[in-house]
């Protein structure tokens, strides 16, 4: 008898992880990010912008209609352009990414604007950013913010930021 | 007469001497001119090299005067332009993406003159950051953003139509856009820009910036500066 409850809790627990597992692959959505990680302001300046690698492992492409995080007054996705030789930012709607496809955020082109931290944030620290899509579902994350090395003279167009840090380091 | 003749020559010579003399002064004069000038007249000046075609101003034109304020609060005027070469940035603390990346090009960049000069080329070089949002970028907010980036910088914030005089000498657009009633962002030029130690808008180097790019194509500019286009 006793050897038949060690079954079924054993079996139940089984399912549990199971169902567990089940569900965060459902909160998920299919959706990674990788390789995230926001640039630490100068002393005094609350605008920061983070840079991740978002993936979309599902068979149906996905779209970021906005981005939030409650640490601060305002997020917004932009795009850094350079057109003739004038710096601009323009703000980015909705963001497709790809089915079994992804999107990078890097320096100089898309990256998530931060404005107005209600808290100083320094390196260490981290801030929690969730992506709402178009089809209601959402997804949050923890990034840290890091003091960011420009990129690598050699290495034009480069946006594998992580490896260049630990050049430098 | 005859006493008389050695005497006329003497004159003769002596006056020769007189115009030669002062020929040679208005020619030493003339070359002292170009050589401080640096912008020699252009049937001396030589082609510009194939590479430095971009980045040269084909008109180098001297900065007018301004007058801004550094993060310590001191007066910054055209006359600091003088004597050394200048990297100008015009920029804002509250971009978070480009300037942020450009800055800290431009520590590389001094970081690769400190390396690689031997003589003291890199006492002779000074870096600007110049704000195009003079109105949340006061002398209080540049002091603690700057050093941030590198101590050794200058940036330089003043009235908005002072800052307007050099961005203008610089060839340098912005332009305010708000996102919201209250939050803007500033568009601007992203050129790093070069100043010579005549203070001349010499060149001009577009975004992207890679500072081992800039910091031997400035070593050509210098040479080219110098009248040594090799």
């Amino acid at each position: 008898m006793s050897k038949f409850l060690f079954r079924i809790s054993l079996y139940s627990l089984v399912f549990t992880l199971i169902f567990i597992s089940n569900v965060s692959a459902h909160t998920s959505g299919g959706i990674a990010v990788e390789h995230a990680w926001i640039r630490e302001a100068p002393p005094n300046t609350k605008v920061l912008a983070a840079y991740l690698e978002i993936q979309n492992h599902t068979a149906k492409k996905r779209s970021i209609s906005a981005v939030t995080s409650k640490q601060f007054d305002k997020t917004e996705i932009h795009l850094s352009t350079n057109i003739d030789g004038v710096a601009k930012m323009k703000a980015i709607g909705n963001v497709d990414i790809p089915a079994e496809g992804k999107v990078v955020f890097a320096p100089g082109g898309l990256h998530i604007m931060l404005i107005g931290a209600k808290v100083p944030l320094r390196e260490g620290n981290s801030v929690n950013l969730i992506f709402h899509f178009k089809d209601g579902s959402s997804f949050a994350t923890d990034v840290s913010v890091k003091k960011s090395k420009s990129k690598d003279s050699h290495d034009h167009g480069s946006t594998d930021h992580d490896d260049h840090m630990q050049h430098k380091h | 007469m005859t006493m008389d003749y050695p005497f006329q020559r003497l004159r003769f010579a002596s006056n020769l001497g007189k115009i030669l003399d002062t020929r040679v002064i208005f020619l030493l004069f003339y070359l002292c001119l170009t050589a401080c000038d640096r912008n020699p007249p252009e049937s001396a000046q030589f082609a510009i090299p194939k590479d430095l075609k971009y980045v040269l101003n084909e008109n180098p034109t001297k900065i007018s005067t301004f007058q801004l304020t550094d993060q310590n609060g001191n007066n910054f005027t055209e006359k600091q332009l003088e004597g050394k070469w200048t990297f100008m940035f015009f920029g804002y603390s509250h971009c978070p993406d480009v300037c942020p990346i450009t800055l800290m090009e431009m520590d590389d960049l001094s970081k690769l003159f400190a390396k690689s000069t031997s003589d003291k080329t890199e006492q002779n070089i000074q870096y600007l950051f110049v704000t195009v949002d003079p109105k949340r970028d006061t002398v209080a907010h540049l002091k603690n953003y700057i050093p941030y980036f590198n101590k050794t910088f200058t940036a330089l914030t003043g009235p908005m139509e002072n800052i307007d005089k050099l961005a203008t000498a610089a060839d340098i657009f912005h332009k305010i856009e708000y996102i919201t009633e209250k939050i803007y962002i500033v568009e601007h030029g992203s050129a790093l820009v070069l100043i010579n130690p005549s203070g001349y808008y010499y060149a001009r180097f577009d975004a992207p910036h890679y500072a081992s790019d800039i910091h031997t194509t400035f070593e050509k500019i210098k040479r080219y500066y110098n009248g040594n286009p090799s």
